[in-house]
């Protein structure tokens, strides 16, 4: 190892290590200081990251707890990644792990749940193709899939996240608005201790946000079937075994723009 | 429409283009504001920003580089770092530029990356790097690197430091150059320009004590070549009283010390474009177009001086 590389390996290793923690080695206290700005200045960049990627979770929580949670996380996940958009994935586990936060037992699941939303509004374009979905009455219907709009995913989840989000995040709401929201979210949160199972949500991006809604059991299995990318042939005899209207259905998932388009399968 | 606003602009613009740091809190009065298209030349955003694959913050930037010139920032590249640059990470930044044909493209004489404990970490922050030969030759290779891949030269941008590398590893003392040498050096070897901050200048000498940190940068600044500088950044920092520290945060107005070196550069290196930066404590857009007016003055006084 030549003489930058050790020094430069010593450097970023003492930034890394717990705030608070002295230097390894014997050191003038001048240097220790350099550090301790460094230190801070990695917190202060990751608080700033996170409040971005994490804004449910910093509205609920408030800056001084939310900034104790990003704490936790750089002594766990390691920054590897150029880009500070793509840090902190390891959240929503930081979260559950903090005993502190018995009280929020939704909170990890907003972290995960903001996580997903971050990622969904990064994701590559897809350009739509309005005039393919004639292949449906042209060709073979088990030759083809469905293209899925930019994030199409299907998740579950425990806590009324998709409210959760709203709450915290949609400015445009009135008081009268919030206040309504607010009584039927915390009646959410208390019926969710009590579910047998989890609830299923789609998100995808018609645009440039995502969007997100609860599934019912009925159409669950579709768009379970459309994120795997089975064939339209399966999709179209699962929609009618649900007792669905196809016509309506199809109409309705193109409306949205959860679907943008048919392609031949892979 | 774009070009007209810009023909427009009347005899009392100075020579030299100014811009503003563009943050996230004011893509949309930047976009909205047609007012000011005769103060503001290019606005500044970090590469990273935009990095993503699609959505909204693409489509954004398209919107802001059709109404002002366009300065791509990169804060991540790391170009000191003993490790290169990942391509992937490099195609990222290319296509950036590729896309939008930025009127600048720049980056930090720093280094971010090492191995600790057998991973590569980075540190989300700009570390300072020696300034010796090996490290010399280190940077010259990764920014001719950056430009083979972005087709045209770089500017590398002087960095405020609380450390000295010889501080942290006693072998590095006797290797060391003045900075400004090796500012010069880079330059020359990798064909790349300077983006000189004054603001992280005059850090630097506060932080070291010295007596008259302007007068002492007036003197350096006439070492730099005219033709090597082609950017000037300017900000403001904040004082840490309890560990007597100034502390490089771009989060205040732009102090009146690095005014005056201001007004020394742009004499010195005339036709320079200039742009304020502010990332913390955003102000107002108004309090950020005050600050880009202030540069305006100065830059239209020295042009009557001439």
């Amino acid at each position: 190892m030549n003489v930058n590389s050790g020094y430069q390996n010593d450097l970023i290793k003492f930034i890394f290590q717990k705030p608070g923690s002295t230097l390894a080695i014997e050191q003038h206290p001048d240097v220790q200081r350099s550090i301790d700005i460094y230190r801070n200045n990695l917190f202060e960049n990751a608080a700033r990251a996170l409040a971005i990627t994490f804004p449910t979770v910093e509205s609920l929580m408030g800056r001084k707890a939310f900034r104790f949670l990003v704490a936790k996380l750089l002594q766990t996940e390691s920054k590897t990644h150029f880009d500070w958009g793509e840090y902190g994935v390891g959240f929503p586990a930081v979260i559950a792990e903090q005993e502190d936060l018995i009280e929020f037992p939704y909170l990890s699941e907003v972290a995960e749940y903001d996580w997903l939303v971050h990622q969904t509004q990064r994701d590559a374009d897809i350009l739509a193709n309005p005039s393919s979905f004639a292949m449906l009455q042209e060709q073979d219907l088990s030759t083809l899939s469905f293209v899925t709009s930019t994030g199409f995913a299907v998740r579950e989840f425990w806590f009324p996240v998709i409210e959760l989000y709203h709450l915290a995040n949609d400015h445009s709401l009135t008081a009268e608005e919030k206040d309504e929201l607010q009584k039927s979210t915390t009646n959410l949160i208390k019926n969710a201790i009590n579910q047998d199972k989890p609830r299923s949500l789609v998100m995808w991006r018609p645009d440039y946000k995502a969007k997100a809604e609860w599934l019912e059991d009925q159409t669950l299995s579709t768009l379970n079937m459309l994120m795997k990318q089975a064939s339209a042939a399966d999709i179209i005899a699962e929609v009618e075994a649900q007792g669905l209207d196809l016509t309506q259905w199809l109409s309705q998932i193109i409306e949205s723009k959860k679907v943008i388009g048919i392609k031949q399968q892979s | 429409m774009m070009t007209q606003m810009f023909e427009s602009k009347t005899e009392k613009k100075p020579k030299a283009d100014i811009g503003v740091g563009l943050r996230h809190s004011h893509y949309q009065q930047a976009l909205n504001d047609d007012d000011h298209i005769d103060l503001i030349d290019f606005v500044e955003i970090h590469a990273e920003n935009f990095f993503s694959r699609g959505g909204a913050s693409q489509a954004l930037l398209h919107q802001v580089n059709e109404k002002y010139g366009l300065s791509i920032h990169g804060t991540s590249l790391g170009l000191g770092s003993q490790h290169l640059v990942p391509d992937d990470v490099l195609s990222q930044f290319a296509q950036l530029v590729e896309v939008f044909q930025p009127k600048l493209v720049s980056e930090h004489l720093c280094f971010n990356r090492a191995l600790v404990n057998g991973k590569l970490l980075h540190s989300g922050d700009l570390l300072p790097i020696s300034y010796d030969a090996e490290s010399l030759q280190t940077i010259v290779t990764q920014i001719e690197r950056v430009q083979d891949r972005i087709k045209r030269p770089i500017l590398i941008e002087n960095l405020s430091a609380y450390l000295k590398p010889e501080q942290l590893n006693a072998e590095l003392v006797d290797t060391q150059m003045p900075e400004f040498e090796f500012l010069k050096q880079m330059c020359r070897q990798s064909g790349c320009e300077l983006l000189l901050d004054l603001n992280n200048l005059l850090i630097n000498e506060l932080n070291r004590g010295t007596a008259s940190p302007v007068d002492c940068l007036k003197k350096q600044l006439q070492i730099l070549p005219p033709e090597m500088v082609g950017e000037i950044h300017l900000a403001g920092y904040s004082e840490q009283n309890n560990i007597q520290t100034i502390i490089d945060d771009h989060g205040a107005k732009v102090s009146d010390q690095c005014w005056e070196l201001f007004e020394y550069a742009s004499g010195l290196f005339k036709g320079t474009p200039s742009l304020i930066e502010w990332d913390t404590n955003i102000p107002t857009w108004q309090v950020l177009l005050a600050e880009a007016r202030k540069a305006q003055e100065i830059l239209i006084s020295e042009r009557v001086c001439d």
